[in-house]
């Protein structure tokens, strides 16, 4: 009888999901735990049955599939493939108050097709799956999709889009055409710089017939400094930058200098696991840069109360756990800050769990000499000379120099016929006879870094008593060494040190790109050679050696040894690659020879002139600095501080299964643990975060939540690809961005199509792409460069663009806003003084947000208040009047072609004969009321361009 | 279209302005699908206006909007509304240590206070025997419509937590503020105003407003309140640029209107009707708030009422713009009183706020009952917290430091009783003594009157469903509902 019942129950269910599925889910496939069945259990469940064991009920987890299977007095829970038996089916169908699940104060009642499927599910086996984020991805297949010719793809390989085909074909979604080739440019360009394509940048597109013109295209929109200020903008709403600290004083806080840390890094496209372990731990490197310890103002942004009114320890507390917070957003997409006041009832993060990442953001000095302001603050500071007129010799210098090296060709590579060993990445040698070399020998590798210390090649171990030869940057640390320069160390003897030393004498961690190379010749020379030239001022100390002493180490690529049989010692971070071993001394072949003379000579002018120089302090900037004695932590019960529970000291969430020994002491060792590739999350959730700056949702579109409660993905397999690729490519930020915008997804008409809105009417298949409305630094940038007035500078102090006038004091606000004077007030929108408090009217009403904590996803509105700004407010205004000004400079008297440049430079196209004579009424109109004399052809042209910059079309990327 | 396909349309459809993200423009995709049946473009702009997301009530509306008199900085309650005879009799002996046991530090106040009593007459007034003190002769005249809640309590010494408290029920930062829930679940009911609007006034060395007291935190932006500036223009922008008139304006709007549709019929994105019906109403607001903003059409009668003349930034002006506001269906005014941060000379202090707000507030609550306003309109006075029955001395004058754990505000109008006044502090006017109100029942409270269960008014974000109420403890005070 039973199994008659369950068949019909199963066929009920079965119609009522098909009836209820998503896009995204398919009637004919098992019910998947993960996207069906785990948000359901999440949401009704797990405050009582879940992760949490305080509020548990009945002892019964049904997040986890024993207890769930398991059995109690009442029977189990769920019996698989017997719905009718679990004690689940009938405590959601009880009638009696006192019996049904969920309980009525929890307010969530199951909806009958919710039923449904849970006993389908429990029919179907009731299986239980680890939640899908939390599994580690691999890289799946690309599907073979063939979508006949409706889609004609540019790049018909392009893995992205045979992931996205596989799901139209399944949903029979038909695909649609390529957008036509001025919106691709405009798409890209305003997505790639955040500035829309100049008409001559058009032209130029619009004529190249070579067929990878498009490639072309995003290669060169990528490598402008355009390109990183864009990117740096969504990094620096997570970031939560701003140029003041926030509560009720809201003063400002000198901490651009970390903005424009940003914006260098994503311009050098400094690798992803490069740029974490910077902003989290840069000041525990070893001898950490200027710049290094800069990148930690990265958690110093977070609000800071002052005055005496605050309780200090209280609001220090409040700083930690927004670190601890932003860390969870950031890097693993979980909603970590459930569990600071009890475990977290959905996803398996405990309390203690919490506290112990804690632990590791809580040993910051908080008070320093500005009460409640305090905090390690370092010395920002620009190299400056005594007198302006050498500032400008060197500027002269630069440029000279910068001419010679591009008048150079490629530095030459080594033959590949003397290359002994050859790696592409961090490497360990089998055994240690391997290139165990004693005479001759040339190393060769490709880096870019900007790590004061980092091991190129290693069969050095000195604390071990094992020398060998090594060569890397920086010299273990070691004294006289210099930091960030390139250094060889070679001894005949294991013990004691029996050799020479070379330090270089110019930096090489710059964060570009270099050549580098040593070559020692046995008993005779030993010469660096820096992008094919050789290092003429590299220092040499103590004798060079005839031979070299045999190391039972193993060769390490990438990292060198501290003692131990193990290289876990100054690991180079950053790109490292082309590294060749050669066992013959062969540095003449790669040299760039006599033609390097010139770059010789200027070099050693320039470095005279640097030891003269003097350096000025231009901002204090807050930043991270570890207390020599670490602070106790303690769990804090109910998220209060001043109950506290029991010590914890630093750890991962157990979730990631972490053994002891690999726990994390300190924030460095957490930030290079976080990066290492082997966790689950991180990845994935910057692909998916990246995703949603190109298409306005992510394919998890809680991109801050990939826990049980979280969306779950609309391209699961695709998500994992990239995020393997991500990894796989070191990291390659560029990479991904480029995957992206290349593939035939990104470059599909904006059109919604007729079947999309019947089938996908939220367009989570991505059938079409996704028009969306520029973020409002854009919208005022764009503005500013249709009209010729925007001013390319980068970086430095926050600036005052016009806003109206006492509008502190009319918002009740103390302190005065003083407009900038000339051409800092056309700077672009991010660079404006960002008051959490006040924010510029401007921006504010376009919809920036205040960053008082981490943003993952802006809201944008569509309202009144935005119509007014962009037709009325004095800058927009100033803009539509600069705009005429250059049409009737450009164009002359010709209507027509004033037209044309007009469309062309707003919307990146021609006008339509139609437009043509919509717009030629309207200034006829306009000349039937007024005389023609020039200033009133300004006034008519002015209200034209105000009617572009306000178009749908021009604040919206196609 | 047969049967099926426009059932399917409609589930499409209805899924779509459920789950979808784009906030307005889901709203006027229901107006693109008339459209594109009868081509009537004019729907689209009374579509495209807020209608809120609950669409109906939880269970029926007692206020349909809320005026929130807001004395920020923390009103006294023990000089206004909460005599203490026993204070007044013990002033000037320290403060007893039970008062101070498991008690957060002073925010301001050192070392161990001295009592401090009210040097103000109290009396009972109207039939209902409200007691008022003499600070406020004018509020003493509508007692009866008041109900007085002697016994709030909230979480936090210093401002601008208290004032997140009291607006988002959080001390954080971040979340949206009860003006801010209310457009969301209850929309406009103007298409030509905003639906929250807030007005500012008071000392000028008062505590700081920041943007976040009307922020609209993880709501979309649209639900943000609409500060309305003390200069020219109360709303940014509001005016032309010099040069441009107001029927050069219109062919302007016409001209974008045109090529707006030609793009929507290109692209078929709803959002672009949506915008056509934001620059809409941007031109209406650009009449209809000069005209709400002046004060010109009220009678002599009135003005005189509220002490408020035209033209000038004060509380009283305020006090009949909200009037103004609410009579125009805007759903939430909440104005700022700066200047009741009475720490150094509160005798002084106190009477010039007091002074200044009296007479308005009476008038405001006369005036909307005489319109037949107040019985569905909630007006809600209170500060952030109330001050300290211990006195912080100031050299020859004293004043009073920041109170959470004890203190005074009242509600009229919108379905409360009135001349009610509930719950009791203790001697002292220190501890809540019975019926405890903390703010979140207030929350609660005020989210009944205007019709929603606030148990059920949440919004998904970060995996929580997150309400002005939330994890602790919140409760309807139904002892006060008429």
């Amino acid at each position: 009888m039973a199994v008659k019942i369950d068949r019909f129950l199963l066929c009920m269910t079965t119609a009522i999901f098909v009836a209820t599925s998503s896009p995204t889910t398919f009637a004919n496939d098992m019910l998947d735990f993960n996207r069906d069945i785990q948000p359901l259990l999440a949401d009704r469940c797990y405050p009582c049955h879940g992760p949490d064991e305080h509020s548990r009920e009945a002892g019964l987890r049904l997040d986890r599939q024993d207890s769930a299977h398991g059995t109690s007095e009442q029977g189990a829970a769920i019996v698989p493939g017997k719905p009718k038996l679990s004690e689940l089916v009938r405590r959601i169908h009880a009638a009696d108050e006192s019996e049904i699940m969920p309980p009525p104060e929890l307010n969530k009642p199951l909806k009958p097709d919710e039923k449904a499927i849970l006993m389908r599910w429990i029919a179907e086996g009731a299986i239980y799956q680890k939640h899908w984020s939390l599994v580690p991805p691999r890289r799946p297949q690309p599907p073979v999709a063939n979508l006949e010719d409706s889609f004609k793809s540019p790049s018909p390989d392009h893995p992205v889009d045979r992931f996205v085909r596989k799901k139209w074909q399944q949903q029979d979604l038909p695909a649609s055409p390529p957008a036509n080739r001025e919106t691709l440019i405009r798409r890209l360009t305003l997505d790639l710089t955040g500035l829309p394509p100049s008409p001559q940048q058009i032209d130029a597109f619009l004529k190249d017939s070579r067929p990878d013109a498009y490639d072309q295209l995003v290669e060169q929109l990528m490598s402008t400094t355009a390109y990183a200020e864009r990117r740096a903008q969504d990094w620096l709403d997570l970031a939560r930058y701003a140029d003041t600290r926030g509560f009720a004083d809201d003063k400002t806080r000198d901490i651009w200098p970390y903005r424009d840390w940003v914006v260098q890094a994503i311009d050098r496209n400094m690798p992803f696991d490069q740029f974490t372990v910077l902003q989290l731990a840069g000041d525990l490197l070893p001898n950490a840069t200027d710049q290094q310890r800069l990148a930690t103002a990265f958690h110093r942004n977070a609000p800071q109360a002052k005055g005496v009114t605050y309780q200090t320890e209280e609001y220090r507390i409040k700083g930690v756990i927004d670190r601890v917070n932003t860390i969870g957003r950031v890097w693993f997409g979980l909603t970590l800050e459930c569990a600071q006041c009890h475990d977290h009832k959905f996803d398996p993060i405990t309390q203690r769990d919490y506290y112990s990442l804690f632990a590791l953001f809580n040993n910051i000095e908080h008070r320093g000499s500005g009460h409640g302001q305090g905090g390690p603050t370092m010395e920002y500071t620009i190299g400056s000379n005594q007198n302006g007129k050498s500032s400008d010799d060197r500027l002269k210098l630069e440029t000279e120099l910068a001419t010679a090296k591009g008048l150079l060709p490629p530095a030459p590579k080594m033959d590949a016929k003397y290359v002994i060993g050859h790696w592409n990445k961090h490497s360990v040698a089998q055994d240690s006879n391997q290139y165990s070399l004693t005479g001759d020998l040339t190393i060769a590798a490709k880096i870019r870094t900007e790590a004061t210390v980092a091991n190129i090649a290693s069969k050095y171990d000195w604390r071990g008593q094992q020398r060998s030869y090594a060569f890397g940057v920086g010299g273990e640390g070691d004294t006289g060494s210099r930091p960030g320069h390139l250094y060889f160390w070679v001894s005949s003897k294991t013990h004691p040190f029996t050799g020479a030393t070379v330090y270089g004498s110019q930096p090489v961690n710059d964060g570009i790109e270099h050549r580098v190379v040593v070559e020692f010749v046995a008993g005779k020379s030993i010469r660096l050679i820096i992008d094919g030239i050789e290092d003429q001022a590299a220092q040499i100390t103590g004798s060079i050696p005839a031979s070299i002493a045999k190391s039972n180490r193993r060769l390490a690529i990438g990292a060198g040894y501290q003692g131990t049989n193990e290289p876990n010692a100054y690991r180079f971070e950053g790109e490292l690659s082309e590294i060749q071993l050669s066992d013959q001394a062969i540095a003449d072949s790669i040299l760039h020879g006599d033609a390097a003379k010139r770059v010789n000579k200027l070099q050693a002018v320039l470095q005279k002139l640097d030891r003269q120089q003097t350096r000025q302090v231009v901002a204090k900037v807050p930043i991270m600095r570890e207390r020599l004695e670490p602070r106790e932590t303690f769990v804090h019960l109910r998220g209060n501080f001043l109950t506290v529970g029991d010590p914890v000291s630093p750890a991962v969430p157990k979730v990631f299964a972490v053994t002891n020994r690999q726990q994390p002491r300190n924030r460095l060792e957490f930030a290079r643990w976080l990066v290492n590739g082997n966790n689950p999350l991180v990845a994935r959730v910057v692909v998916n975060r990246i995703w949603q700056n190109y298409f306005g949702r992510g394919f998890v579109s809680t991109v801050d939540d990939f826990g049980a409660q979280g969306k779950p993905p609309t391209h699961p397999k695709l998500l994992d690809w990239l995020a393997v690729e991500l990894v796989e490519s070191g990291w390659n930020m560029k990479h991904l961005h480029r995957l992206i915008v290349t593939s035939a997804t990104y470059q599909q008409s904006g059109k919604i199509t007729a079947a999309a809105r019947r089938t996908d009417p939220e367009n989570l298949l991505l059938s079409y792409m996704p028009r969306t409305r520029l973020p409002a630094e854009q919208i005022r940038d764009q503005a500013l460069a249709i009209s010729g007035l925007l001013v390319h500078k980068v970086g430095g102090p926050p600036v005052f663009p016009t806003q109206p006038e006492n509008y502190w004091q009319q918002r009740a606000l103390p302190g005065q806003w003083s407009d900038s004077e000339g051409d800092a007030r056309y700077r672009k929108s991010m660079y404006t003084y960002w008051r959490r408090m006040a924010l510029h009217p401007t921006l504010e009403l376009l919809n920036v947000p205040a960053r008082e904590n981490c943003v993952t996803q802006r809201t944008i509105a569509n309202v009144p208040t935005q119509a007014l700004v962009l037709m009325n407010d004095p800058i927009f205004h100033e803009a539509s009047t600069a705009f005429a000004a250059r049409l009737l400079r450009e164009e002359g008297q010709d209507e027509r072609q004033r037209l044309e440049l007009a469309f062309r430079l707003a919307l990146g196209r021609s006008p339509s004969s139609a437009e043509r004579d919509h717009f030629s009424n309207f200034i006829a109109e306009q000349n039937h009321h007024i005389n023609m004399t020039a200033s009133n052809q300004k006034d008519i042209w002015n209200l034209v361009c105000s009617v572009l910059l306000n178009l749908d079309e021009t604040i919206t990327r196609p | 279209m047969t049967k099926l396909d426009s059932i399917e349309t409609a589930v499409a459809r209805r899924t779509f302005l459920k789950e979808s993200a784009m906030g307005l423009g889901s709203i006027a995709l229901q107006s693109l699908m008339g459209s594109e049946a009868n081509g009537d473009d004019a729907k689209v702009a009374h579509h495209g206006i807020n209608q809120g997301i609950l669409g109906k009530t939880h269970h029926p509306q007692r206020a349909n909007r809320v005026i929130f008199l807001f004395m920020a900085g923390g009103p006294s309650h023990v000089d206004l509304f909460d005599p203490k005879p026993l204070l007044n009799k013990l002033e000037g002996q320290k403060i007893p240590a039970e008062l101070l046991k498991d008690h957060q530090a002073f925010a301001l106040i050192r070392g161990t206070p001295e009592l401090k009593g009210s040097p103000y007459q109290f009396k009972s007034h109207g039939e209902s025997g409200t007691i008022i003190s003499e600070l406020m002769p004018y509020l003493a005249t509508v007692a009866d419509e008041l109900t007085v809640i002697r016994s709030m309590k909230t979480t936090t010494n210093v401002h601008d937590p208290g004032v997140n408290m009291m607006n988002c029920g959080s001390t954080l930062f971040g979340r949206p503020t009860l003006g801010a829930w209310l457009s969301y679940g209850l929309g406009s009911e103007n298409q030509n105003l905003p639906a929250y609007v807030v007005l500012t006034s008071g000392a000028d060395d008062g505590q700081p407003l920041l943007q976040s007291f009307w922020g609209n935190g993880f709501l979309d932006s649209r639900h943000q309140g609409v500060p309305f500036l003390n200069g020219p223009d109360p709303v940014l922008h509001l005016k032309n640029p010099n040069g441009v008139s107001r029927s050069e304006r219109r062919k302007q709007l016409d001209l974008m209107a045109w090529m707006n549709r030609q793009q929507h019929q290109q692209l078929g994105d709803p959002e672009i009707l949506a915008r056509i019906a934001s620059y809409e109403m941007a031109y209406r607001m650009q009449t209809s708030v000069p005209e709400l903003k002046s004060l010109n059409e009220e009678t002599r009668q009135t003005l005189e009422s509220y002490g408020a003349e035209p033209g000038k930034a004060s509380f009283a002006n305020n006090c009949l713009l909200a009037r103004r506001l609410v009579e125009r269906g805007v759903r939430f005014v909440q104005l700022y009183d700066r200047g009741w941060d009475s720490h150094t000379d509160i005798q002084r202090e106190h009477k010039r706020q007091c002074t200044a707000a009296d007479q308005p507030i009476a008038a405001l609550l006369k005036d909307l009952k005489q319109r037949d306003l107040l019985k569905d309109t909630l007006v809600i006075w209170g500060g952030e917290f109330g001050r300290t029955p211990v006195a912080q001395v100031s050299g020859k004058t004293y004043g009073r430091d920041h109170h959470p754990h004890g203190f005074t505000m009242w509600l009229a109008g919108g379905g409360v009783k009135s001349g009610l006044t509930v719950g009791k502090t203790d001697d002292f006017g220190y501890h809540v003594a019975e019926d405890p109100v903390h703010v979140r029942d207030l929350h609660a409270t005020i989210l009944h009157l205007l019709g929603i269960d606030h148990h059920r008014f949440k919004y998904k974000f970060k995996g929580l469903d997150l309400g002005l109420t939330g994890v602790d403890p919140a409760r309807v005070v139904t002892d006060i509902i008429g």
